[in-house]
């Protein structure tokens, strides 16, 4: 482990929506993703970050106490797959015993750390009243459920604080996180769910200690399957993907099973270029012809020959197509219901690719776009932004980005002409001191690729998306490292990930005002 | 919320009615007793993109004198129980003073904004509580048979979220970083709180806010109902203990979530499953039969449909109650529900949030004369934000036909509140404050110091209703200080003093 260059403060979170549901996949084998933003407040977001689950209010514990309920007589009805290999006696003493052990055990995976004694206790304590009055539980399950409800309500599980009501690691200003809080940030990171038994033996055996033995984690849990989650929940966030499924269009093609296809050709291009088979560079996640279709997609791409639901690699028409940006999910995510919107393609580009702090202007009031016209293009009415000097200012930057998109509608397909006109996406502007010069998306996208800002700045999002925070002062030294690390690998991600984690920016903290250390 | 799909479907078989015919309640009141000194009861509605000024405006003075401006014609006849609050200032809000968007999220609050977590300068959280929460939560330690603090209902807020920061979609509070997070699917509050909040704990043949037809005691529901509560007993337990080390921010919000869970504990503590659910016990205290009936056939229907229940709730337009063409039947009966919550007991707060700092996505051509624009009816297309920008299309005030709709909803909420009979014959709204808020004073101004609001009701006496007040240049949070010195709470300090000509 790196020495002591100082780090920044990580915050208790609740766990993400998301998080939550691959949470209870993996403790419960429950796949009924039962949390959604109609059932609890959504998680919180802003412009620059990632998503950190919201406070828990009166509405919320209500329905976490319906969900954790729910699930918890799901779980009850197989208690046994729960703690595989410990048969339920049938006597109420050797029940009793069961219940103590499934405490610790079921436990552990459930609060991703050790039970503490006093919360065995009152578990237990938990699990006596349901035999008593006035419960009087008919039978074991119905005891036990009453006891995992308690578990998935406990804030050990709800929260990402796997340090619990413990004394932290002090080490000079900084604090150090233990064996289960490193297991959890590995999980939450790269899997968007909780740590596998593997990584709870690690954590047990202090064997994640030592940058050998998080970088071996790292390439396990990459070649996992549930990588697969992580890489999704991150480029879903990073690329702001997520109002994607409920999105309406005027186009009728525009359905629910499209939008779904084109999430699929999401994961499984991202896991194609991140994955063991992948290699795993920025560039190719940004410039790669090669993604896959399904029937919906291939009638989008005009792709010959491919139907129905399964997904087909393919090499789209490089003249149009080149990676992540120009796949339907992320063009339809920044256009408006009827047509592509250039300035949300292009405010996208700058927040997320070059890590700039766009604003929204808001001492200004910003007038609406003209109407759409017979015969006046869709860059004709954004390109207005150049008349008006208090516009040009930021528009300068933000729209050509954005027109190099134009050949796209709002459905993420092709657009040769727009209002009868073949389609202008070609620009230029100047940032980070160099000039971009492009005749359309996939000339751009090239660019972009080569951009060491660019690539710097995937340093950055990583290390927002583990902290859930901006960069700090502290992570100078933590993100300089693994940007070397990350362009020694020509830009392979994988190996920014484990450059990331050697540093303080994984493996330390600041305390948080007001936090007792000692 | 679709994990009580269950529960209100089993509910409905335990009933053995249709899902037609559920809808019609009772607040029976126990005659013969002695009436206790009657409550005060706070409704508060957020509206947004101001009032088109020239013709909402009335004129200072008694309304006894005046016919009210056409906007305000449809409380004309209510217009005794009306007292309309013009041109107040927001001195602490920082934003610009035609940035009027920006004070959505503290305009209840009336303190600076607080929050460096979020970017939008303007669209921020307060650091305490809001009016409602300020009056929910003393009202909820005077009152032990109070079964929550408040109700937070929304209509549709949540259905376009990806437009700012949570101060761009909440306004009522709970402190920095902690929103309180209203509920969108009018059944959903039905279940939680009318029925109680655990859906099936209704049984015995009690009356308060019961069902015209009492559910059999089912002692499944019983015995879940104590398993909960003995889960909650744990929960208690375990936040205290977790929260002893953690830094301030960390503390504060496990505080919240505790807080919650003991609300929790006593919303079900109240359901004894022997007083025909929850409201047993607080019902119309001294009052009549309360008759309002709610037509949920869609509503139930669409508790399955998952475009009401997916991950994430932006445009997802296929489902009752997000469907913004069903915006006056959803408002219709969240003020229903609103009413009812008061009148059974449940709670003495009631909070509604119509439209979001931005009045983005929603498209008002349900009101007569109204166009829109059915093609693009997100963000740049003619929703609510932008035709209060450019209010007059086609020689038509499309604007002022929305403001004359949402009056019009505000004299509905009246007439049902002076509906309800309590004691000493007076009504519910005798008993109230309606708070009808707004955070600017026009669509196309956005002027953030200049804010319209109105009350409706005399809160038992304390309002001079029946007149526009000379409020202009008087700080909201003045508003503030007056409501909850109607409502006997101590105010925030953050209110300041109560301002003059309301009494």
């Amino acid at each position: 482990v790196s020495p002591d260059t100082g780090a920044g403060l990580v915050d208790l979170r609740r766990v993400t929506i998301v998080e939550y549901n691959n949470t209870v996949r993996d403790l419960l084998g429950d796949n009924s993703a039962p949390l959604s933003v109609s059932v609890i407040g959504g998680d919180q977001w802003d412009d620059s970050t990632f998503e950190v689950g919201g406070a828990i209010g009166d509405t919320d514990a209500d329905a976490l106490m319906t969900v954790s309920f729910k699930l918890a007589t799901t779980a009850g009805q197989k208690l046994a797959q729960l703690m595989p290999g410990v048969p339920i006696p049938t006597d109420a003493a050797g029940q009793a015993n069961w219940a103590q052990q499934f405490i610790t055990t079921f436990g552990k995976r459930a609060y991703r750390r050790p039970v503490l004694p006093a919360e065995a206790a009152d578990l237990f304590t938990l699990y006596q009243a349901q035999l008593a009055a006035p419960i009087s539980a008919p039978d074991f399950p119905t005891a036990m459920t009453a006891v995992i409800a308690g578990m998935l309500m406990s804030p050990a599980f709800l929260y990402r604080w796997e340090l619990g009501p413990e004394k932290p690691i002090v080490q000079s200003n900084l604090i150090r996180f233990n064996q289960y809080e490193l297991a959890s940030r590995l999980s939450y990171w790269l899997w968007a769910s909780m740590p596998d038994d593997a990584l709870l033996s690690a954590a047990d055996a202090g064997q994640l200690a030592t940058d050998d033995q998080i970088e071996q984690q790292i390439r396990r849990m990459l070649a996992d399957p549930k990588a697969a989650d992580g890489m999704l929940d991150f480029h879903i966030q990073w690329l702001k993907l997520t109002d994607l499924p409920t999105l309406t269009k005027t186009a009728a093609s525009f359905t629910p099973d499209l939008i779904s296809s084109m999430l699929g050709e999401t994961q499984r291009f991202t896991m194609s270029v991140m994955g063991p088979q992948g290699d795993g560079k920025l560039q190719t996640l940004l410039t790669s012809p090669n993604s896959f279709v399904d029937g919906n997609l291939a009638k989008l791409y005009g792709v010959p020959n491919v139907t129905g639901t399964n997904f087909v690699p393919v090499k789209l028409d490089a003249t149009q197509r080149a990676g992540i940006l120009t796949q339907g999910s992320f063009l339809a995510s920044r256009s408006n219901p009827d047509e592509q919107n250039p300035i949300l393609v292009g405010v996208n580009i700058l927040r997320r690719l070059f890590c700039m702090d766009i604003q929204k202007p808001t001492n200004i009031v910003v007038p609406p776009v003209t109407a759409a016209a017979p015969g006046t293009t869709i860059r004709s009415r954004y390109d207005i932004h150049g008349m008006n000097t208090c516009a040009t200012q930021c528009h300068s930057l933000i729209d050509p980005p954005g027109f190099a998109f134009l050949t796209y509608d709002q459905t993420g397909a092709w657009m040769a002409t727009d209002a009868g006109k073949p389609v202008d996406a070609s620009g230029s502007f100047n940032l980070a001191g160099n000039t971009f010069t492009f005749k359309n998306a996939v000339d751009l996208v090239g660019e972009l690729a080569q951009n060491q800002t660019v690539q710097d700045c995937m340093a950055s999002m990583q290390l927002r998306y583990l902290n859930r925070r901006l960069e700090a002062d502290g992570d100078t030294t933590s993100l300089s490292t693994s940007r070397k690390a990350f362009s020694a690998a020509s830009d392979d991600v994988r190996e920014l990930i484990v450059a990331l984690a050697k540093t303080n920016a994984f493996t330390a903290r600041l305390p948080n005002p007001g936090e007792q250390i000692q | 919320m679709k994990d009580w799909n269950v529960s209100r479907r089993d509910l409905l078989k335990t009933l053995g009615v249709g899902a037609a015919c559920l809808p019609l309640l009772h607040v029976e009141r126990a005659f013969g007793q002695t009436a206790p000194a009657a409550r005060k009861y706070l409704f508060v509605v957020m509206g947004g993109e101001g009032y088109r000024p020239m013709q909402w405006l009335p004129q200072v003075g008694s309304f006894a004198t005046q016919t009210l401006p056409d906007t305000l014609s449809p409380l004309e006849s209510l217009k005794s129980d009306l007292l309309v609050v013009p041109k107040l200032t927001n001195p602490n809000y920082t934003g610009c003073n035609n940035c009027g968007h920006g004070a959505y999220g503290t305009i209840f609050y009336g303190g600076p904004a607080t929050g460096a977590e979020y970017k939008e300068p303007g669209l921020m959280g307060p650091a305490g509580f809001s009016v409602d929460q300020v009056v929910g939560e003393a009202l909820f330690m005077q009152h032990a048979d109070l079964k929550a603090k408040t109700l937070p209902l929304q209509l549709m807020i949540d259905t376009f979220t990806s437009d700012g920061t949570t101060g761009a979609h909440r306004c009522f509070w709970r402190g920095a970083g902690q929103p309180v997070n209203p509920i969108i699917d009018p059944y959903a509050a039905y279940s939680m709180l009318v029925m109680g909040s655990v859906g099936m704990t209704g049984t015995g043949t009690g009356t308060g806010m019961g069902m015209t037809t009492n559910p059999p005691p089912n002692p499944d529901a019983m015995r879940i109902l104590a398993q909960k509560k003995s889960i909650l007993d744990y929960v208690g337990k375990d936040l205290e203990r977790f929260g002893m080390r953690l830094g301030t921010d960390a503390q504060q919000a496990i505080q919240g979530h505790l807080t919650s869970i003991r609300d929790l504990e006593r919303t079900l503590s109240g359901s004894t499953g022997g007083t025909g659910g929850m409201g047993g016990g607080g019902g119309n205290p001294g009052g009549g039969v309360v008759n309002i009936p709610i037509d949920w056939t869609k509503d139930i229907a669409d508790q399955n449909n998952p475009a009401c229940t997916g991950a994430n709730l932006n445009g997802a337009l296929n489902c009752w109650w997000l469907n913004t063409a069903n915006y006056p039947d959803v408002f219709d009966v969240h003020m229903k529900l609103g009413v009812l919550a008061l009148a059974s007991g449940v709670t003495q707060v009631v909070t509604l949030q119509t439209v979001d700092a931005t009045g983005d996505a929603k498209s008002f051509q349900f009101v007569p004369g109204v166009q829109g624009d059915p093609s693009n009816t997100a963000r740049n297309g003619r929703d609510l934000h932008a035709i209060s920008h450019n209010p007059i299309i086609g020689g038509v005030d499309e604007k002022q036909l929305i403001d004359k709709w949402f009056m019009g909803q505000f004299a509905k909420l009246i007439t049902l509140m002076k509906g309800v009979t309590q004691a000493g014959g007076k009504s519910l709204l005798d008993n109230s404050v309606v708070l009808w808020g707004n955070h600017m004073e026009s669509g196309d101004s956005h002027l953030a110091q200049s804010v319209p609001w109105m009350l409706a009701g005399s809160a038992g006496g304390y309002f001079k209703t029946g007149q526009c007040a000379a409020s202009a240049g008087k700080p909201l949070s003045g508003v503030l200080a007056s409501i909850c010195d109607a409502m006997g709470v101590m105010p925030n300090p953050t209110f300041g003093a109560p301002i003059d000509g309301l009494t």
